[in-house]
């Protein structure tokens, strides 16, 4: 197999860009059309690279290099591993489903939405599948234009506040990565991910690097005192731009946590992780009571969103590697679920036009099909059993409690907290009496409701296949675990520097007696 | 062969070019109709002819005049430059003056005089000649401000635009004068010796004030914050074009004849002259980014936000080495064609459209010219140093000398101002792309467009073609760099 493939799927949507721009404004149709094909043919590609990836293989494959700085040794560097395998196929998926889900819904400037999402959709795979640091951040910034565009031009009242908000917040985050990468860079000479990895850096240096590259992280996924971008992005964001920004940008920084901070910087990361978990789960409990409190439901489930990272950044910081799978997986079903629930929101949105839960009120009567997956969602955002959020959330949780008891204990009452809000919100929506403010028209009876409301032939294939795969998530996990393992298991052999952190001896003592 | 006619007669680029300036001068004064296309086809042939001369040229020092005037790499190399750049300048302004009811053919040979002095300076080894040159070159931009002359906004940027600039070569003179009392030589080869032994001599402390005076004259012209003030008057009352011959073309003048400075004469003073500099970027990137930020009026915004990029370029001969001034090269580079094509296409709306003062005005273009828009949006972009785009490898170069020097502080500032500057980008793009005003603006006046239009892009795609391969512009800074630091 010497097929390019990596290079292949960013370079495909970038061509079914440029031949977009050259559809006339008349015909835009024609332009989501070409996007919807070659998002297949890209997600058939990932499909490809997922059943030809070797997983008992822990190094990277697929790997390209492309001489492009030569003086400087900065080359165009592709390649995956366990971990970014699935983000890879999670992002490649989600646009493609994000194409078809808001299929009907995006009629303004059509052209100029399908060539944004295949513009971010490049960059996503780009930025999940460099292994050079440089042409890392290239695709992590790029992703900005896009989506700024996407939020911008198509969002919703005070979009231009939200849109700006959230580029200079992320802008702001990265400069201090790129500051980061370049001191990595006069020291090592090289920015070749697998080159680093041998190198090893002074453990003072490792602190002033960790911490430039986790304000860009923590920004990103995003992390407590620095979340409050997410809220108002999410709220004005189209549905589409919501689904990816929930499914794939925030996995960046939780991506980039575990790929550059874990291994490059590993004294500092041990160093900095009793802090890290103390601020996971003040985001977790903290996100969670905002949540209760919430009458959008957009808001609701962006904060739910910033609660599920805290839980992804207790894994990733409690170095056992159970852990760390399970906030991989919880990051991939988190970026099903939320993006489904994103999906469903923006199909309320485009009937009903309110997303004030108070307004909604026993919609299972007159959309039972709808209603049904999308309280499905709403357990897998919860965290039930048989779902795919249950299995990274106990993963973390149960991992995580052996390193650090008293924080976890506080993490779970974050899932109890959980369970209140989207429960809330279930109950809210789907039942009760059929709500008189949604501004339904009385005259008809309500088949007629379930005919006019029904949903379209893509909307309900997006559900459907978001349904199914959350299910099959939750219930067989191996095909994902499995390359996942390796790659973890790996790391943890290779740096075994990296040890639990000694703070919790006493209370384990106490255990012990 | 024709490589060593560039060593055995002195100045034939210059030669070239105020030879067929000055006939083209004549044959205008008489002959009336279609002049201009003429003049113009005459120098940007002369311009291609003299680089591709230059290219072919062989690269060794020579002195010529007595030691008044030089053949060196360097030069050789930065006139290439400044030729290939101000063809296209050139050529923008010659389609662009017309649509302006400029029509005297008389500015594009000031223009090219301009380019004439700058060459001039670019190629002396004497404080003369350098100030001949530079003096020439900015005479010609006084002219071409106040060309539009029934604007009364555009003289008085002009007299404001002079008044500085006399003011700022006065102390450049003053500077020139004091070097010379206390060193007995305006040669810079000398100047270079002198300076490199005896440094710490108390006698001589007058030349260390006279080298202030100097650089701080040429950062009048640059310009950087606190001598910045004329910038955004003349940027806002100049016309379209000129504006954007003066913020590219000068300023390639001045930052290669600041590098020459720096390396040959005071070269031995690098500790003086170093503080100066940071302190100076530091300031100009934080006054231009601020100042920029509230700016309404569009060509303030861009003048505050040059002085902001000058001062970012600066920290590259301020850190010093071979990085620091091949970055500055290739930021110099980038941002001039950055420049270009922005101005461009800002000309190609405000006359397609509707006059453009403020802001809020570019609102409406994006959805009546989708294709033009976009190309706007990515210079932009990349004036704002988003990554993918051309400005933000330009900006890594010079950051990464600044790394590598470990000037933490100076990289801090410097890439908070870049976020400052995304902001007020952000705000053209804002009001560009994301207001949804379906204003439909009918065209009013049809440029020779196509022509322009595939300059603009021409211009982008040579952008792109650096970033992608980069290794002919790394290696061509690379050589100036160390051709002027060890010679």
């Amino acid at each position: 197999m010497n097929i390019p493939i990596l290079s292949l799927m960013i370079l495909l949507p970038f061509l079914a860009g440029f031949v977009c721009t050259l559809v006339r404004k008349e015909n835009s149709e024609n332009a989501k059309r070409i996007a919807g094909f070659v998002s297949c043919i890209n997600s058939i590609l990932a499909g490809g690279l997922w059943f030809y990836f070797d997983s008992y293989n822990p190094g990277f494959q697929f790997s390209e290099k492309y001489l492009w700085i030569k003086s400087t040794c900065i080359d165009f560097e592709l390649g995956i591993d366990g971990i970014s395998l699935f983000f890879v196929i999670l992002s490649v998926w989600l646009s493609t489903l994000m194409i078809f889900g808001t299929w009907y819904s995006v009629k303004d400037r059509l052209r100029e939405y399908t060539i944004s999402c295949l513009a971010l959709q490049a960059f996503m795979v780009g930025s999940f599948a460099a292994t050079n640091l440089f042409v890392f951040y290239i695709f992590f910034e790029a992703v900005l234009i896009p989506m700024f565009l996407i939020i911008g031009i198509w969002g919703g009242e005070n979009r231009i506040y939200a849109t700006i908000k959230f580029f200079l917040y992320t802008l702001f985050g990265s400069v201090f990565m790129l500051l980061a990468i370049l001191k990595l860079y006069t020291e090592a000479q090289t920015l070749s991910f697998i080159e680093l990895q041998d190198f090893h850096i002074s453990p003072h240096l490792q602190t002033l690097l960790f911490l430039g590259f986790m304000v860009s992280f923590a920004i990103k996924i995003p992390m407590w005192p620095v979340h409050t971008w997410l809220p108002d992005a999410h709220v004005e964001a189209p549905a589409g731009g919501s689904v990816l920004l929930a499914g794939v940008l925030l996995k960046m920084g939780g991506y980039g946590m575990i790929r550059f901070c874990l291994t490059l910087f590993p004294d500092a990361s041990t160093l900095f992780a009793p802090y890290i978990s103390v601020l996971s789960v003040i985001a977790i409990v903290w996100a969670s009571l905002i949540a209760l409190a919430q009458t959008d439901i957009k808001k609701l489930i962006a904060y739910s969103s910033i609660a599920h990272m805290g839980i992804v950044t207790l894994g990733i910081f409690a170095f056992k590697p159970n852990a760390l799978i399970g906030s991989i997986i919880q990051m991939i079903s988190h970026g099903l679920v939320s993006s489904a629930l994103f999906f469903g929101i923006g199909m309320l949105y485009d009937r009903f036009h309110t997303r004030d839960i108070n307004l909604y009120g026993g919609l299972i009567k007159i959309m039972p099909g709808f209603s049904i997956m999308f309280i499905i969602f709403s357990f897998a955002s919860i965290g039930l059993p048989f779902t795919s959020g249950f299995v990274g959330e106990i993963l973390v949780l149960i991992d995580s409690f052996s390193v650090r008891p008293f924080i976890t204990a506080f993490a779970c009452s974050g899932m109890v907290l959980g369970a209140v809000y989207m429960l809330n919100l279930v109950n809210k929506v789907f039942y009760g009496k059929l709500s008189a403010k949604l501004g339904l028209d009385s005259r008809l009876d309500i088949n007629d409701y379930k005919l006019h409301l029904r949903l379209r032939p893509f909307e309900s294939a997006v559900l459907v296949v978001l349904t199914i795969s959350i299910i099959t998530l939750g219930i067989c996990t191996n095909p994902i675990m499995t390359p996942i393992r390796r790659t973890v298991s790996q790391y943890y052999t290779s740096h075994t520097n990296v040890k639990p952190i000694q703070v919790d001896n006493k209370i384990r003592l106490q255990y012990a007696r | 062969m024709l490589g060593n006619i560039l060593k055995s007669i002195p100045a034939i680029p210059e030669f070239i070019l105020s030879i067929s300036a000055l006939i083209s001068l004549v044959i205008g004064a008489f002959k009336q109709k279609k002049i201009e296309r003429l003049i113009i086809g005459t120098i940007i042939l002369g311009l291609v002819f003299l680089c591709f001369l230059l290219l072919l040229s062989d690269k060794s020092e020579q002195f010529f005049w007595n030691g008044l005037f030089i053949h060196m790499p360097f030069g050789v190399c930065a006139k290439i430059i400044l030729y290939s750049l101000s063809a296209i300048a050139l050529f923008c302004l010659f389609s662009f003056l017309n649509a302006y009811n400029i029509k005297q053919f008389e500015w594009l040979i000031i223009a090219t005089f301009s380019v004439i002095g700058g060459s001039v300076a670019l190629s002396s080894n004497h404080f003369l000649t350098f100030f001949i040159g530079l003096e020439m070159s900015h005479l010609s931009q006084y002219l071409l401000v106040a060309a539009d002359r029934d604007n009364q906004q555009g003289s008085e940027a002009a007299v404001k635009f002079f008044t500085i600039g006399a003011i700022s070569t006065g102390l450049m003179l003053f500077g020139m004068s004091l070097i010379y009392g206390f060193t007995g030589t305006s040669f810079f080869n000398t100047l270079f010796y002198f300076f490199g032994t005896y440094v710490n001599d108390f006698e001589h402390a007058g030349a260390i004030v006279g080298m202030l005076f100097v650089l701080i004259g040429l950062c009048f012209k640059l310009p950087v914050a606190p001598f910045h003030t004329w910038a955004p008057d003349v940027y806002q009352a100049a016309p379209l074009p000129i504006v954007l011959f003066i913020v590219t073309i000068p300023k390639i003048i001045t930052v290669f004849s600041l590098l020459h400075l720096l390396t040959c004469p005071f070269h031995g003073i690098f500790t003086y002259w170093r503080y100066l500099f940071v302190g100076i970027s530091i300031l100009s990137m934080v006054w231009g980014s601020l100042a920029a930020l509230r700016q309404q009026n569009l060509r303030r915004m861009f003048a505050y936000g040059s002085v902001s990029d000058m001062g970012f370029l600066l920290m590259g001969p301020a850190m010093g080495g071979e990085f620091g001034l091949s970055s500055a090269i290739i930021y110099i580079i980038f941002y001039s064609l950055n420049m270009l094509g922005m101005f461009s296409l800002l000309i190609i709306f405000e006359k397609s459209f509707k006059p453009i003062n403020d802001i809020k005005d570019l609102s409406g273009i994006m959805q009546s010219s989708p294709m033009l828009g976009s190309l706007f949006c990515l210079f932009i972009l990349s004036f704002a140093g988003i990554p993918p785009m051309p400005g933000f490898f330009a900006k890594i170069y010079v950051l990464e000398s600044v790394i590598t020097r470990s000037a933490y502080f100076m990289g801090v500032v410097a890439i908070l101002t870049t976020v400052i500057s995304a902001a007020y980008y952000l705000n053209v793009l804002r009001f560009f792309v994301l207001s949804q005003s379906a204003l439909k603006i009918n065209r009013i006046y049809s440029l020779r467009k196509y022509i322009v239009k595939t300059l603009v892009v021409f211009v982008f795609i040579i952008l792109c073609g650096m970033v992608i391969f980069p290794f002919k512009l790394l290696e061509l800074a690379r050589s100036m760099a160390v051709s002027i630091l060890f010679q």
